[in-house]
């Protein structure tokens, strides 16, 4: 097929080539029945088990500083983020514009933290295109999360502050949300989740589930607007649920988040904790 | 790899990590939508996962995966038809789709197996072997089948000629 049905075949379908592979969530929706694989390790009985625990645990002591030092090469400082060129173009430009705005508002007094370093903690494709999450630190101990559209010209939203500590047990931080175009593009809502959290979904009023990016202690969700009724000219994104479970599928936590992806509080949640799930 | 009594985990996160895009592809083929392709490939090798036991290695173990990952869709794809039918397809990412808007109908129109086998054939990349194999049937039934598919979508791509 080297022809012209080949080509149109091809336009139908899109090349996923930003796609990211998640094993990590396949192998959490395979449970809780436990997988019964032929494993290597199985076949061959204790003894050689202990010597490959072993093994893994030289493996570990030898390896783990050149890891860290490997981890840290990913946090960058934002003029090294700016200039990387293995960072989303569109991410790189809305940075630098940030930056710029920040250098005006320097004048201000009191002057607003310094952006000290960006590590992107999640790219994904999602159904408006391909989105990276990145964990930004400032001075004077504030974080921040940003939310950035890899397609050229798409849209990113900021949020930083000092350090929120959310109530014992939490298992969902909500951080910025965005909508592009309110009722045609899906909402998006990012934050952080403990290390606990295994998998998670956004559960719409009608009982349907997405899947939600999840890598790094940090989450991104996605809520789709729903289809036009007959009399109007755009849907809107339905107020859904982001639910958070652990290894074993039980709830850990949820947070409701609105048309707009305004964090829904709910009923005797303080304002101080309504994005704590 | 895998044993004549059941897959390893190791063998199937290998075929995922190595034909990832490949399976969306498929995905997004029969189900019309990213979304529900990736949901779809990420329970295709889930269930892989949970069944590994009974994977019999009479066949490659590609072709197992891909045989459960074309059930899943189809389960889907019943379970949604409904939905899928009353909206709009999402637009394809490569931009041109509006180009041929007769051969989105007819890839539509085709019967199931036909369809199966184009998309096999194209986003899996498959062989006539392989396809037969997923698909249950005979390799020579596959090289019609195939053959009875293109010549009806060739047809949609023809300009027309006016009279």
């Amino acid at each position: 097929m080297t022809d012209l049905l080949e080509l149109a075949l091809d336009d139908f379908v899109p090349s996923f080539a930003d796609a990211q592979p998640d094993w990590a969530d396949v192998v959490v929706r395979s449970r809780p029945g436990t997988t019964a694989c032929a494993s290597p390790l199985d076949r061959r009985g204790h003894p050689r088990r202990a010597v490959a625990i072993a093994f893994a645990l030289l493996l570990i002591v030898v390896l783990a500083p050149v890891s860290f030092a490997l981890l840290q090469q990913f946090r960058e400082t934002p003029r090294q983020f700016v200039d990387d060129p293995n960072q989303p173009e569109n991410a790189r430009k809305i940075i630098s514009r940030y930056l710029s705005a920040s250098m005006v508002r320097s004048n201000q007094q009191p002057q607003p933290p310094k952006l000290q370093a960006i590590k992107r903690v999640i790219l994904t494709t999602t159904p408006g295109g391909a989105f990276g999450v990145y964990a930004l630190t400032f001075a004077r101990g504030f974080h921040g999360i940003a939310i950035i559209s890899s397609k050229t010209g798409g849209i990113g939203a900021v949020t930083s502050g000092p350090a929120q500590k959310c109530p014992f047990g939490w298992a969902l931080q909500a951080g910025p949300s965005m909508v592009e175009r309110p009722g045609r593009t899906p909402v998006y809502l990012a934050g952080r989740a403990a290390p606990q959290v295994a998998a998670m979904k956004v559960l719409y009023p009608s009982g349907q589930t997405r899947t939600v990016a999840l890598e790094n202690h940090y989450f991104l969700a996605w809520v789709l607007p729903s289809a036009p009724k007959p009399d109007a000219k755009r849907g809107s994104a339905p107020p859904a649920t982001v639910i958070a479970v652990d290894a074993r599928g039980r709830i850990l936590g949820e947070l409701g988040i609105g048309g707009y992806g305004r964090i829904t509080r709910r009923a005797g949640q303080s304002p101080d904790t309504a994005n704590c799930g | 790899m895998s044993t004549k009594s059941g897959a390893s985990e190791a063998a199937i996160e290998e075929v995922y990590r190595r034909r990832h895009t490949s399976f969306l592809r498929l995905g997004y083929a029969l189900l019309g939508s990213g979304d529900l392709a990736h949901e779809a490939v990420q329970e295709a090798f889930a269930t892989c996962l949970r069944e590994c036991a009974s994977f019999r290695g009479e066949g490659g173990l590609e072709g197992w995966i891909w045989k459960t990952m074309l059930n899943i869709c189809r389960q889907e794809r019943r379970r949604r038809r409904r939905l899928i039918d009353e909206s709009p397809p999402e637009e394809s990412t490569n931009g041109h789709a509006s180009e041929w808007p007769e051969l989105r109908a007819l890839i539509t129109a085709l019967p199931d197996q036909q369809r199966h086998a184009i998309f096999l054939r194209y986003y899996a990349d498959l062989t006539q072997d392989e396809i037969a194999e997923v698909l249950g049937v005979r390799p020579g039934t596959v090289g019609a089948t195939l053959n009875h598919a293109r010549t009806k979508l060739r047809a949609a791509l023809r300009p027309e000629v006016a009279s």
